[in-house]
């Protein structure tokens, strides 16, 4: 465990140092300054347009977080060879979690940055005061956590960062159709065998599902969220992660780095 | 009879990939024994397959066959090999640490995880190296030959008993170079065992107390470099690997 500290508090350190950071940091001002003007448009609901272009900011700034801090880092890592220096004193298992959770750090720090902008701009320029946002932070970090861990399973695999890239993008984007997905499957599969229908829901298990943590519309349109689904997705997100961490974990001990 | 004792020895260790062209054979039967206290320097022409050996050895590839026993014990492959510094071929250290840091980074690594690394600690490594005089510089502003010393003063963390060096001192200026090769002679002082790998035939004859011949995945010699040029009755180290290179492709 202390190994894992270790490892992450180098990587959070590693991260905060990188030009990206600065970087990131000037994207979300600058989304910021977007999204003020985009609501100077609106007839009388800027405070909604501030969220609704802000909760875009946030995700689109963890997806960065996500691809330039978690993955990229750790494919330099291994172009310089220095992968080889610290599997030679942890073991793989540890510097995979060191490195999930230092880039879990910085995505925190981000996520945090991005909603606490939110929140001022919504309060100073849209005169509504909603510290319901900051959840929108807490599902943000559970999104992309699993979305950087999707990522950590494919590095173990083998798989080179563009097409790791790819796949991120390409499992956030289908990640989010899965509501949809699943209902509209189980409607075909019903017209086929049992076995069919059993098969459809086994792919609907495997495949992330990211609308699980889409609560966006909530927040900004101010509906609760009922507890039961706070809890269902918050236990979907970690034994999600766990799986895929673990899955990770195992891959990796067994090839050929 | 002179009882001499071996700090690491491989068995047999073979690696065989398969890719389009066939099966390739990287690593056949390398049967290697280290002495504790000794240099030995593995040498051979590129895709000899030194770093397969030195990947085998470390755990970060599984063999086809063989075993790797360091201390008595076998190796598994994947696990951290502890008690064993390493140094891999084309080396660079974290860029965004500064050098002090990344050293004690690996200190803490090295560490068995409860003990807190001592500053001194670290500033006898970076001593040893020739770098205390830089521990806060930012590693991406080091020289390549630096950087290289911060590579040695990682692998000497943890005050391991082997050395495993890929290529200590490619890429580097002779002046470098020499740096390198009398920080290995100290190490040797202090006791250490060191097994590197290199194709620059000068230094090795200079460092090594034994040397290994690779030659298309297989050790074609094991001995002192003396005992080597006598084998193809050469003037030096260079001729005689020729001549084993030659007789090896003929």
């Amino acid at each position: 465990m202390r190994f894992i500290l270790t490892i992450s508090l180098v990587a959070l350190k590693e991260s905060l140092r990188n030009r990206l950071f600065v970087g990131l940091l000037i994207f979300l001002g600058l989304f910021f300054i977007f999204s003020v003007y985009i609501s100077t448009l609106s007839l009388g609901t800027p405070a909604r347009f501030i969220q609704n272009t802000g909760m875009l900011g946030i995700s689109l700034v963890c997806l960065a977080v996500a691809i330039l801090f978690g993955l990229f880092s750790i494919y330099q890592e291994k172009e310089r060879n220095e992968l080889y220096v610290l599997l030679n004193r942890v073991s793989r298992s540890s510097y995979l979690l060191g490195r999930f959770l230092g880039t879990t750090y910085i995505l925190v720090l981000f996520a945090f940055f991005a909603g606490a902008g939110i929140f001022f701009l919504t309060w100073w320029l849209g005169g509504k005061y909603d510290p319901d946002l900051f959840w929108a932070v807490y599902w943000a970090v559970l999104e992309f956590t699993m979305l950087m861990g999707l990522g950590l399973l494919f590095y173990s695999m083998g798989v080179g960062f563009t097409l790791n890239s790819l796949m991120v993008l390409g499992v956030y984007v289908v990640g989010h159709s899965m509501n949809e997905a699943i209902q509209s499957f189980i409607g075909l599969g019903q017209l086929g065998s049992p076995v069919h229908l059993a098969l459809v829901k086994a792919i609907s298990i495997i495949f992330p599902n990211f609308d699980m943590f889409d609560f966006r519309l909530a927040i900004v349109h101010d509906e609760a969220i009922p507890l039961g689904r706070f809890a269902l997705s918050t236990i979907y997100w970690f034994f999600y992660l766990a799986a895929i961490l673990t899955a990770g974990s195992v891959i990796m001990n067994r090839k050929d780095i | 009879m002179d009882q001499e004792t071996y700090i690491i020895e491989t068995k047999r260790l073979s690696k065989t990939y398969k890719s389009k062209e066939g099966r390739i054979e990287a690593l056949k039967n390398l049967d290697l024994r280290v002495k504790t206290g000794e240099i030995l320097g593995l040498l051979g022409p590129n895709g000899a397959g030194k770093t397969t050996g030195v990947k085998l050895i470390m755990g970060f590839m599984s063999p086809t066959e063989g075993e790797v026993i360091f201390q008595g014990r076998k190796l598994l492959v994947g696990q951290p090999r502890r008690g064993i510094g390493y140094l891999p071929e084309s080396f660079r250290p974290n860029p965004n640490l500064t050098v002090f840091e990344y050293v004690k980074f690996q200190c803490d690594l090295a560490g068995d995880g409860h003990k807190k690394v001592k500053r001194e600690e670290v500033e006898e490594l970076l001593g040893l190296v020739g770098m205390s005089r830089f521990p806060r510089r930012k590693i991406s502003d080091l020289s390549k030959g630096m950087g290289q010393r911060v590579g040695l003063a990682q692998a000497f963390a943890g005050d391991p008993e082997l050395l495993i060096l890929d290529e200590p001192t490619s890429g580097l200026d002779p002046i470098g170079k020499s740096e390198v090769i009398e920080v290995l002679l100290e190490m040797k002082n202090r006791g250490k065992t060191i097994f590197f790998c290199s194709h620059i035939l000068s230094e090795v004859e200079r460092l090594c107390d034994r040397i290994g011949i690779l030659v298309e995945g297989q050790l074609r010699f094991l001995g002192t470099s003396q005992e080597f040029k006598e084998k193809w009755k050469a003037a030096d180290l260079d001729e005689g690997f020729k001549l084993e290179a030659q007789c090896v492709s003929s």
